[in-house]
């Protein structure tokens, strides 16, 4: 889940592991994940901070990656994976990081509201048009959709 | 009642489409390198300078034959390139016992012990020492 979300930020998946990397080594030099309110929220909130920290290193647009897949999709569907991918692709990188949090990261609005620093209603409806435009993209590609 | 097909059936709302999106299972990432991957990669090593160890040895086994063969040549071509006749020969007891007992006289014998390189050989030629000696005899 991490690194997925990390994918989805950083754009290519080498960067996004070591983005992931980098959080679980500081973690373990500083040995204080117990002292933590919520480690899961924390951990999706650092890699954010670590990949960000790289993008605004590295002071370019990051171009999403599509030789790399990203998930295992359902059945060997890797045409519907590569779906995904572009319609995920095609967000913006504020709705993109809500969906996978909310889908993947199995996160709630209060604790994506916490790690993207905004309100939690905000990050409802975020996530409802995330996931509209995420269907209307995967539909109007694939067949089964289109017959909606 | 038809079977529902949760990918290919048209998706209506968003409980639907999410469930939907969560059949796609993020990848794992790659493994970090540990220790069993280095252990493998320094046997790997070892096994690549046990390899070249091994063809060296070969190798040289090989060659030492011919080496062999060629060093009594040069051995053989140095001494004669030099005075053969003169080339120092140890004095052994096995070598003084045959002197004495194959030498004409007590006194040829002490004379091939002494100057070794000038003696008879006693398998029927003579030196030239003891040709002298034998004409002041006379």
């Amino acid at each position: 889940m991490l690194l997925l979300f990390a994918v989805t930020i950083a754009g290519d998946r080498g960067r996004a592991q070591d983005a992931v990397h980098q959080v679980f080594l500081r973690m373990l030099e500083a040995g204080n994940l117990r002292q933590i309110a919520d480690p899961k929220a924390y951990l999706f909130a650092s890699v954010r901070n670590a990949v960000l920290n790289v993008k605004k290193a590295q002071q370019r647009n990051v171009v999403l990656e599509e030789e790399s897949a990203w998930f295992d999709p359902p059945q060997r569907d890797y045409a519907a994976e590569l779906n995904l991918r572009r319609a995920l692709g095609a967000l913006p990188e504020d709705q993109r990081e809500v969906v996978v949090l909310r889908v993947w990261g199995e996160l709630t609005f209060i604790q994506i509201a916490e790690i993207l620093g905004i309100s939690a209603n905000t990050a409802a409806s975020c996530y409802r048009y995330a996931l509209a435009r995420l269907r209307q993209v995967m539909c109007a590609k694939e067949d089964s959709c289109a017959n909606s | 009642m038809p079977i529902h097909d949760p990918i290919h059936d048209p998706i209506h709302d968003d409980e639907q489409f999410e469930r939907y999106l969560k059949q796609f299972h993020p990848l794992a990432p790659d493994a970090l390198p540990t220790e069993k991957h280095r252990s493998a990669r320094s046997t790997f090593v070892l096994a690549a300078w046990a390899a070249v160890a091994a063809v060296a040895i070969i190798a040289l086994l090989m060659l030492y034959p011919r080496l062999r063969q060629s060093t009594p040549r040069d051995n053989a071509a140095q001494w004669a390139g030099g005075n053969s006749a003169e080339t120092p020969q140890s004095l052994t007891i096995r070598s003084a016992n045959a002197l004495l007992t194959h030498a004409p006289s007590f006194e040829a014998a002490v004379d091939a012990l002494a100057t070794p390189s000038r003696t008879t050989s006693f398998d029927g030629k003579q030196s030239a020492l003891d040709v002298l000696s034998k004409d002041s005899k006379l």
